[in-house]
């Protein structure tokens, strides 16, 4: 059996553990509750160029290549909930999917493993205050908590221009407190947490952050915001550039390089508005972020907006999502003269994408999507891509998805 | 017996080829008699476990066409709206779906739970459960 069969029939297996038009949440006993989610997808790009998608950040999210390929949107995850006593629930969310190595960034690698996504404890004060610990989903962009889950959504894979570009925070390790509170027809719920995460090649520690959801029936608004020290270390791109200027480490020159390439203790901040409205007639989402970084990484605007009109079971839909950098040309200052030029707007990047797709809920815990992105704008940057070789022009990319979700 | 009617010509929109007289019920000892639309939508939505009075309320699911037209006719949400709202509440550790019981079961759970709502099929009314009237916005 290939590896590619290997892995369709694990998916397919949770997928079939979803019944038809049942509740969520098997009880194994009254205290342990399971609920479980899987997605099938294959994807492909159009043309001849070589690339890869998205642009590896380091977090060994899996790419979409030239032919159709699986791992980048398949995956399992089960979720157990246990009942300690009245006030206290812990929770474990095991995942499995493929995680690829960034220097084999052109090929499908298939390399599934099963990781612990979620692991924390709530304590509820009351109806209304839950404090959590532990590890816990990103919560400041508005589908962030719910990025694997492909029932909670309708389209194959949330923005890449905003969701792709959270260079593997997807979850992190702190406290966090969910306060709920009533105002008529409207329900505000607030989540300030405290958190750390370590990722390949930077770290996020110590960042604060907040969320904040205002909804009522049909309508949800959400606004995100936070900000972390950060720490990014390049230190092969420091003694590339420190040895091309003769400026070896120890000596000014050198270590006035290290410095502007090296971010050390400097400041991130990001912010997010948002907003969804689905009445069962007309689906529409959007959401707009903003990531500033000082030092030596670029900051970035991106966004997009989403209507779909329902038809029965099916929800067709369309969506445009953009992504630029903001001060690319600002980020050689004050590096030396030889370093600027040769560096270049290296860190300008540019996208914006049109989607056409369709959701298909033919149970109403199982959906089939299908959707064609039309990738362009680049503006002579590489985009969201990785590039085989300097000199590859994107001009127009199409990708083409299919994907079966499903939620139990 | 008029709040009876009146609970029926309530929810008689509720009516599939499933359900021709839909009643929201509640257990014996819950103190109201009626209940704002509003309110029960909070309650099966797991926004809220308490209804106006302060008590605790324990909102139960009928299993099949039951809940579909329950769902339809009194949040004004779909199967599949439901689905991806409660995909999105359960994993984000924000809240759980009702406890789902087969329409054989439902009476007799909601006539020994303190403080059980839920909805059956009028002609299975009988004193062990109490009829809620629902009130409020209009479908």
């Amino acid at each position: 059996m290939t590896d590619t069969s290997r892995r369709l029939l694990t998916a397919g297996a949770i997928l079939l553990m979803a019944p038809a038009g049942a509740a969520f949440a098997e009880n194994i006993t009254p205290d342990l509750q399971v609920n479980g989610y899987a997605t099938v997808g294959a994807a492909m790009l159009s043309g001849n160029h070589g690339a890869s998608y998205p642009k590896n950040t380091g977090n060994g999210a899996p790419v979409i290549i030239q032919q159709p390929t699986t791992e980048a949107d398949t995956l399992g995850g089960l979720q157990f909930k246990y009942r300690l006593n009245d006030q206290a629930d812990f929770v474990i969310q095991e995942v499995a999917q493929s995680f690829s190595d960034p220097s084999q960034q052109y090929t499908e690698q298939n390399n599934y493993s099963l990781r612990t996504d979620w692991l924390y404890l709530d304590y509820r004060f009351n109806d209304d205050l839950t404090l959590r610990g532990g590890r816990f989903a990103f919560s400041t962009y508005m589908f962030s908590e719910n990025m694997k889950v492909g029932e909670a959504y309708p389209w194959v894979r949330l923005p890449q221009e905003v969701y792709s570009q959270l260079g593997g925070l997807n979850n992190n390790n702190g406290v966090e407190l969910l306060y709920k509170r009533r105002f008529g027809d409207w329900n505000l719920l607030l989540q300030p947490n405290y958190t750390s995460e370590q990722l390949n090649g930077f770290a996020v520690n110590n960042a604060t952050q907040l969320a904040a959801t205002l909804s009522n029936d049909n309508l949800t608004l959400h606004l995100g915001t936070g900000t972390s020290p950060i720490n990014i270390e390049q230190p092969a791109l420091v003694l590339q550039l420190q040895t091309a200027s003769g400026a070896p480490a120890g000596t000014p020159a050198g270590d006035a390089i290290a410095s502007s390439i090296n971010l050390q203790h400097n400041r991130a901040v990001f912010n997010e508005i948002g907003f969804s409205y689905d009445d069962g007639q007309w689906f529409a989402a959007g959401e707009a972020v903003a990531l500033r970084v000082k030092g030596w990484f670029p900051d970035h605007n991106s966004g997009y907006l989403s209507v779909g009109h329902y038809v029965g079971k099916w929800l067709p839909y369309v969506m445009y999502s953009a992504y630029r950098t903001t001060n690319s040309y600002q980020l050689n200052d004050g590096l030396p003269a030889p370093i600027a030029a040769a560096l270049g707007p290296s860190q300008t990047y540019q996208q914006g994408t049109t989607t056409v797709g369709a959701r298909y809920q033919f149970k109403p815990n199982m959906s089939l999507k299908m959707e064609a992105d039309r990738i362009s704008n680049f503006n002579g940057t590489s985009g969201l891509f990785n590039l085989p070789t300097a000199s590859t022009e994107l001009k127009t990319v199409y990708l083409y998805s299919l994907a079966l979700t499903a939620a139990f | 017996m008029n709040l009876r009617i009146a609970a029926i010509a309530s929810l008689m929109m509720l009516a599939g080829h499933c359900c021709a007289e839909m009643v929201v019920v509640a257990n014996p000892h819950v103190a109201e008699n009626s209940i704002p639309r509003s309110e029960l939508r909070r309650l099966f939505l797991g926004q809220s476990n308490t209804l106006q009075s302060g008590s605790h309320a324990v909102a139960i699911d009928v299993a099949g066409d039951y809940r579909n037209a329950f769902y339809q006719g009194v949040l004004k949400k779909t199967p599949e709206q439901m689905a991806s709202y409660w995909a999105r509440m359960i994993f984000t550790g924000k809240g759980a779906p009702p406890q789902q019981v087969s329409v054989k079961e439902v009476k007799g759970l909601v006539a020994n739970t303190p403080g059980a709502i839920s909805y059956l099929d009028s002609s299975q009314v009988d004193s062990s459960v109490k009829v809620l009237s629902v009130v409020g916005d209009t479908p």
